[in-house]
């Protein structure tokens, strides 16, 4: 397959999430659509890699991965911790930015 | 001896005994000391603050005799040398090729100052001991004399304008420390910044003339090492360069030395302790201007025209200021104009090319004005502070010093000879007769008059007649509260003395330094002033010296005889001023002042008012509202883009992605 296809599935998927993360209010939801974007990443360097023949690439994935399985789990606690203090996770309920 | 460098600027003598400085050597001696004359007072005055009343005196005292026989010593060492010494100290300012340093003069005519300064500075300092005993700021009126006599010395001995410049505004700080000394009363405080002002609008003057004379001559030195100093070269000058300069250093010089039309400060100055009236208001300060004048006198000579206005200025104001003295009732007011229109003569004898002549009569009236301004001192001591000379007289019995002194000062001003007076007033107007400047000679003349006629009405009123005072009459004390009761009596010696040495000066002092024209103390000073002999003034009139001689011992005796004819012994005055024998409205036109205070007040305090309002105005309106201005554009600004923040995170991630998205099409495009 050439290696436009693979480059437009990760950016079908990075809009995706992107989008997602823009219009979505929920906590879970956002979370996830950022590690559909991390994926659409790890595609493609995958992608890349394979076409040029090197290992650097594929290598970064696995950081990429176990990065973000770390990234989850402290996600996810802290998310578990909001629902526990809110009541809620809808990020625009209260923004404590503000002010 | 010090081992500062010293520079020798020879003299070489030209025919006729004129001479011009171009040579320069090293020497060493008690010439390059010379700072120390200065320095001394000035640590005096420091040392005498800091220690406050535990030295009382004695420090100022101390400093000032130190400094008398440093001149004394300084004169011994110039005389028979007709050179100029500079000795330089330390560098002051360096600006490129701008120097300027801490640099002393002597000369023949630096000495002479320096003579008359400490002379008369220290007899002030002893008769103060007595004048100012118990005082509650006794010692801290000495500190100021110190202040003063140090800036004095420093204006004196400057080696360039500026420095000279910097003993100029001490003087003038000085002058309004001690004018002001007794400031509880408002009055005094006022004529005190009266004094302080007046002389800033001369020193704007000054300074411009500075600026002036470095842009035409690259230094301020009188003399350097290389022959460029602006005495030195300054013939050099366009006629139109020399005419401005000379017109500047004049209107400089006519504030210190009180000329129309900044003369109005002297009078008032009377409200400083009458020691300071002999000292800075007729023996030293106020013959600042005069020597400036005379030590820039190859600048002056380059210019007929600056001369001729020199000599009319002090004309006019001899003339004027004597006119208002024969109207006036305070006992230093009428000497105030007294020294006024003196200085009037000796300014005039600088316009009419007699620069030794115009000394003359600075150093003859230093010693016969701060003896009657002492004497004066000496009656209001005895009196309680009584200003009024209509509450005095009959004092002759009671205070035998103070009345023989006074009679020798009032025959000395008044001309008669042989006293002091006689010759420097008759030599200046010899002068201007003699150069052609006839108009003036008439009107010098007929001043003289005046002078002999108003200083008889003084002296009369003071001191001879019936008493018209009570032994034990209760007086309000002008410095005190409530009353005093009157027991005149002779003054303490510390105060006497001063008068019997100025005595005896005002009697021979005028004889012994030059008793013809062209005599010992002009030819002592010939080196250092300039050569008029490019002015192409006449050199003799049609008359004699001694028909001009008779012609003015006349007027003085017309004068006092004028004055006794009115205000003698044998006139009843016991009505006091309502008795003044001079009425009418030219009298009191005079007595008005010609109405010159009430003049300046509605023009510069009027204007200077209006102008004031009108800034007030331009800046509560214009510059306060573009300050406002510029905080509401500020305030607005801020309200509108507060908005911005949302406290949203969508809204920045938004904008965030929006902005990347936003690069990426930039760059794409350019790359494209």
């Amino acid at each position: 397959m050439p290696i436009g296809a693979y480059y437009l599935v990760a950016a079908i998927m990075f809009a995706t999430g992107l989008v997602g993360i823009l219009v979505r209010r929920n906590l879970i939801v956002l979370f996830m659509c950022v590690e559909l974007m991390l994926n659409a990443v790890n595609l493609t360097l995958v992608a890349a890699s394979r076409m040029w023949g090197g290992a650097d690439g594929q290598v970064f994935v696995f950081f990429v991965i176990v990065v973000a399985a770390a990234e989850v789990v402290v996600g996810l606690a802290l998310i578990v911790n909001i629902f526990f203090r809110r009541g809620s996770l809808d990020v625009d309920a209260q923004h404590l930015l503000e002010h | 001896m010090g081992a500062l460098p010293m520079h020798v600027l020879a003299t070489e003598a030209t025919e006729g005994g004129e001479a011009v400085v171009n040579a320069v050597m090293t020497a060493d001696g008690v010439l390059s000391l010379v700072w120390l004359i200065p320095l001394v007072p000035l640590l005096g005055f420091g040392l005498t603050l800091a220690l406050g009343d535990r030295v009382r005196h004695w420090v100022a005292i101390a400093a000032t005799t130190f400094s008398f026989v440093m001149a004394v010593l300084v004169f011994f060492a110039v005389q028979g040398q007709p050179d100029s010494y500079v000795a330089t100290l330390a560098p002051f300012i360096e600006v490129g090729t701008f120097r300027v340093e801490w640099a002393f003069l002597v000369d023949q005519l630096t000495t002479v100052m320096l003579l008359v300064v400490t002379g008369v500075g220290l007899l002030v300092h002893i008769y103060s001991i007595g004048y100012m005993e118990g005082d509650s700021r006794y010692t801290r009126f000495f500190a100021y004399l110190n202040l003063f006599l140090a800036a004095m010395l420093v204006l004196v001995t400057g080696s360039s304008l500026l420095v000279l410049f910097i003993g100029w505004e001490g003087v003038g700080l000085a002058s309004f420390l001690l004018i002001g000394f007794w400031f509880e009363d408002a009055r005094n405080s006022s004529a005190a910044t009266k004094a302080f002002v007046t002389n800033r609008v001369g020193d704007v003057a000054f300074m411009i003339a500075m600026f002036f004379a470095f842009s035409q001559f690259g230094t301020l030195d009188f003399f350097t090492a290389d022959h460029t100093g602006i005495l030195e070269q300054a013939g050099v000058l366009s006629a139109t360069g020399a005419l401005v300069l000379g017109l500047l250093l004049l209107f400089g010089a006519a504030a210190k030395s009180a000329q129309i039309p900044l003369f109005v400060w002297l009078p008032d100055a009377m409200a400083g302790p009458t020691p300071v009236s002999a000292l800075m208001h007729a023996a030293t300060m106020v013959t600042a201007g005069v020597y400036l004048l005379v030590r820039t006198s190859p600048i002056l000579v380059q210019s007929l025209d600056a001369m001729t206005v020199i000599a009319w200025v002090g004309t006019l104001t001899a003339l004027l200021a004597a006119l208002i003295a024969m109207r006036q009732d305070g006992i230093k007011k009428i000497l105030a104009y007294s020294t006024v229109s003196q200085l009037g003569y000796m300014v005039m004898g600088v316009g009419v090319g007699g620069f030794s002549e115009g000394i003359f009569h600075l150093v003859t009236h230093a010693f016969f004005k701060g003896l009657l301004f002492l004497a004066a001192g000496s009656v209001m001591h005895a009196l309680a502070n009584t200003e009024s000379v209509w509450k005095m007289g009959g004092l002759r019995k009671i205070m035998p010093i103070t009345f023989w002194t006074s009679f020798a000062a009032w025959l000395a001003i008044s001309g008669i000879p042989p006293f002091a007076g006689f010759f420097s007033k008759d030599q200046i107007l010899a002068t201007a007769y003699d150069h052609g400047f006839v108009a003036i000679w008439v009107i010098g003349v007929v001043t003289a008059a005046l002078t002999a006629f108003y200083m008889t009405r003084w002296f009369a009123l003071v001191f001879l007649g019936e008493p018209r005072w009570r032994e034990g009459q209760e007086v309000s004390d002008p410095h005190g509260h409530g009353t005093t009761e009157l027991h005149p009596h002779e003054s303490p010696t510390t105060m006497t003395a001063p008068l019997v040495v100025l005595g005896a000066l005002s009697v021979v002092g005028g004889g012994l330094l030059n008793f013809t024209h062209g005599g010992r103390l002009y030819t002592w000073l010939q080196p250092a002033v300039a050569s008029i002999a490019d002015l192409g003034l006449p050199e003799h009139g049609a008359l004699s010296e001694l028909v001009l001689i008779i012609i003015s011992v006349v007027a003085a005796v017309i004068g006092i005889i004028g004055g006794f004819m009115l205000y003698g012994p044998q006139r009843d005055l016991s009505l006091g001023s309502s008795a003044e024998p001079l009425r009418g409205p030219a009298a009191e036109l005079l007595e008005r002042k010609f109405f010159i205070d009430e003049a300046y007040s509605a023009i510069f305090v009027g204007a200077g008012g209006w102008l004031a309002r009108a800034a007030a105005w331009f800046d509560s309106t214009v510059i306060d509202g573009a300050v406002n201005g510029v905080a509401g554009v500020s305030l607005w600004f801020g309200q509108e883009s507060r908005r911005a923040q949302t406290g949203r995170a969508h809204t920045y991630l938004g904008v965030v992605v929006g902005s990347v998205v936003l690069l990426a099409v930039v760059l794409i495009v350019q790359v494209r």
